[in-house]
């Protein structure tokens, strides 16, 4: 969760669109607002010079002649009139100072008493520029040279309040700000809604596609109601994927189905070489016994040649039970249906000379589809014999633990062919790859599909794969019922 | 008071007589198609910022004499002075110092009556805050006079100063003139000077009416009783019949309800007739500066 916050890239749509409206709206409106600021800014300044001009014109003339003239009193009463007649000059205070560089009056005469000097960090605002901004105390200072007949006859020097200027630049700061900010939210609101309306149908799209676990399902038509044409088409093209893919699984059933038929069949033939091998036997020995029954150890011999030949028929009739037992679909694995596998690979692996030791410690039957196991372990069973080379050897051991069911098989041939070691790797199950067997992929399937795995254990020598199957005891309970 | 009552003609008997010459004066005028304007000279030694003032004296004049009435002022007691001497104005209302100074030309119209005297003082006044006790702590202050031809702004002041061997000069370190009684106020009040001389009649009206300005300021010394500003003609016109009608009007100012009303907003008891010698005071102090100068 933490990491989905710190990776915007996996933000979902709805919410990065309108972040990324929002950002633009803001940087639009910060980029509008500097522009706004600064051409306030100058129009401030040249304003203020303006009436700083107008004012220092105004107390200039009126001035003048008391400053010729060094008269305090007339100089002090036109700065004290000038304080009423320049509303829109806040001043702090406005001095009138000498050549000799004392005070001839000032606007606030206990600040600066006549005859004195100006104190040095504010008699170096004299010969300043006319107009001086000091922006962090909120203060302007004005200065004037009062020139007469091209001599200086005194200076004129102010600080002005421009505190209500500043505001009104801080005002439009603020302004612009919370405009901004305002418009970011509200675009990133309308973007939100918007932008989720906008991609319900992928919602629904997506809910789907991921409805299921095997294969997705088609868009009911009263959910197209509120789409757009282009979804609607989307949908539309999902609706025939979805319906192919359907078909396509079905056809895959029917495949699976046909190979197992297949497999069937090739067990049946085998069944028939087996029981016609001892047949021929067996009919010989009943000839045999028919010419030469008289003499007791050949009767015997042919005798013992009937019983090996009934057996290995009783053999081959025993896995025809198990087979057709197969047919019936059922709940649960017994361990000794289980154990007929054994019988059913018997001829193929007697066939190949092949060994089978039988490891199944299963001691109470198992919750889960005894069909579908059987028909895996049968198919991994018959592909680790036909892979076993000669006098090779094939074993099984099943066991339960912790509510999973473990088969394993292994062999002794040369190891399993890339793709059918990909495809196990893989779990791949939607589609038969090419270039592995029917039988592997439909052991694969039906493990997927009892939602178990099949795995390939490490081992030196040949193959060893590891049906996996969750599922349960089936209780004393319910074997007595 | 006793002393006071020969400097003061203020017998009913003589206020009569002098508005039956007025009258009669009037009526001489009143054949005329084009009457002559009385030009009335003003002075700083009341306040005379008033707007509403000047106007009351002279819708009052011109209802009393029937005579158009301009008012006239100048910055300075100087300029008013020098209009009255060069009978440019038919009268004015200057300080007692301009009138003894010419006291060989000039004649007394009238005399203000305050408080129920002709008199008044002089105030040395300092910021309202400020620890001074005596005139002595003033040394070294930016003083502010009046007027260089005020009693009450500058005369007594340096008279003050020359009876303790100084002169303004040595004592202040700095001294200007503010052209009026209001602005020697207004100048200690900001802090521009640090005490002033004052008229105290102009400082206590102005108390009154613009305490907040007044009561920046303290009084630290007041002088002596001494001649109201008074109402001055040129001796040569004091029988003029125009000087006379300016005369009688002011000094039956008392006797109509807008006469009153005005000396209810000039805060006076009357205007009356009086003798020089109510300058003499003045006079005494003119000559003894004159003689250190």
């Amino acid at each position: 969760m933490r990491g989905l916050l710190l990776t915007p890239r996996r933000w979902p749509l709805a919410v990065r669109v309108p972040l990324l409206v929002s950002v633009l709206v803001l940087a639009a409106v910060l980029t509008v607002s500097k522009v706004l600021l600064d051409k306030l800014d100058r129009e401030q300044t040249v304003q203020l010079a303006a009436l700083s001009n107008a004012y220092l014109d105004g107390l200039t003339s009126a001035l003048m002649p008391a400053v010729i003239r060094k008269d305090i009193w007339e100089a002090f009463d036109a700065l004290d009139r000038a304080r009423s007649l320049y509303g829109g000059v806040d001043t702090d205070w406005v001095a009138v100072v000498l050549p000799d560089r004392t005070v001839l009056a000032a606007s606030d005469p206990e600040l600066f008493p006549v005859g004195r000097h100006l104190p040095p960090e504010i008699d170096a605002h004299r010969t300043g520029p006319t107009l001086t901004i000091d922006g962090s105390s909120e203060t302007a200072w004005l200065s004037r040279p009062l020139r007469q007949d091209d001599a200086d006859v005194g200076w004129l020097l102010a600080k002005i309040d421009i505190s209500a200027e500043l505001a009104v630049w801080h005002d439009a700061v603020w302004t612009l700000i919370g405009i901004g900010f305002g418009l970011a939210v509200a675009f990133a609101v309308c973007g939100w809604l918007l932008v989720s309306r906008m991609l319900r149908p992928v919602g629904i799209l997506a809910r789907h596609i991921a409805a299921t676990t095997e294969l997705p399902s088609p868009i009911p038509a009263e959910d197209l109601r509120h789409f757009g044409a282009e979804f609607k088409a989307l949908s539309a093209r999902f609706n025939v994927m979805v319906e192919a893919l359907r078909e396509r699984e079905a056809l895959l059933v029917q495949l699976a189905e046909e190979e197992r038929l297949a497999l069937l069949g090739k067990l049946a033939s085998g069944m028939a070489h087996e029981v016609n091998n001892p047949l021929g036997g067996m009919l010989t020995a009943v000839d045999t016994i028919a010419t030469h029954g008289g003499a007791a150890s050949v009767r015997q011999q042919a005798v013992e040649f009937l019983r090996r030949g009934l057996n290995d028929i009783r053999n081959v009739v025993r896995a025809s039970l198990v087979l057709y037992k197969e047919q019936v679909p059922q709940t649960s694995l017994l361990p000794e249906a289980l154990d007929d596998l054994r019988h059913l690979a018997a001829p193929e692996a007697h066939r190949r000379q092949v060994t089978l030791e039988w490891a199944n410690v299963l001691s109470h039957p198992l919750q889960t589809d005894g069909t579908a196991a059987r028909q895996i372990v049968l198919n991994l069973l018959l592909n680790a014999v036909a892979a076993s080379p000669p006098c090779g050897c094939v074993s099984v051991r099943a066991r339960f633990a912790d509510g999973l069911l473990t088969i394993e098989i292994s062999d002794e041939g040369p190891g399993l062919p890339p793709p059918v070691a990909d495809a196990i790797r893989s779990g791949t199950t939607q589609s038969a790859p090419p270039n592995i067997g029917l039988g592997v992929w439909t052991a694969l399937f039906l493990a997927r599909r009892g939602g178990g795995c099949i795995r390939q254990l490490p081992q030196a020598h040949g193959t060893c794969l590891a049906l996996e199957l969750p599922c349960e005891e089936v209780s004393d309970a319910a074997l007595a019922a | 008071m006793s002393k006071l009552e020969p400097w003061v003609g203020s017998g009913v008997w003589r206020r009569r007589a002098l508005l039956a010459i007025g009258l009669a004066a009037t009526g001489v005028r009143r054949g005329s198609a084009a009457p002559e304007s009385l030009r009335f000279g003003l002075t700083p030694v009341f306040v005379d910022s008033d707007m509403q003032l000047l106007s009351a004296l002279q819708s009052y004049l011109v209802e009393v004499t029937d005579r158009p009435i301009e008012l006239v002022q100048r910055r300075t007691y100087q300029e008013i002075t020098a209009m009255l001497l060069a009978d440019q104005i038919d009268a004015a209302w200057i300080c007692g110092f301009p009138f003894v100074r010419w006291r060989d030309r000039l004649s007394l119209l009238a005399v203000p009556v305050y408080h129920g005297h002709p008199l008044y003082q002089s105030y040395l006044i300092v910021g309202r805050d400020r620890a001074a006790t005596s005139f002595f702590d003033l040394k070294g202050d930016v003083h502010a006079f009046s007027d260089p031809d005020s009693n009450s702004g500058w005369l007594v002041t340096r008279h003050l100063l020359l009876e303790h061997g100084t002169t303004p000069s040595a004592f202040f370190s700095r001294t200007f003139f503010t052209y009026g009684h209001r602005n020697v106020v207004r100048a200690v009040a900001a802090g521009l000077a640090q005490s002033g001389s004052v008229d105290g009649y102009v400082w206590n009206v102005l108390s009154e009416r613009e305490p907040k300005l007044a009561s920046q300021t303290r009084i630290l010394r007041r002088s002596e009783w001494l001649g109201f500003p008074p109402i001055a003609v040129t001796s040569a016109r004091r029988e003029s019949p125009d000087v006379k009608l300016l005369g009688t009007a002011l000094v039956t100012m008392a006797s109509s309800d807008k006469g009153r009303l005005l000396l209810k907003m000039l805060e006076l008891d009357r205007f009356t007739t009086s003798d020089p010698s109510l300058f003499d005071p003045i006079a005494r102090m003119y000559h003894d500066v004159e003689a250190a100068s």
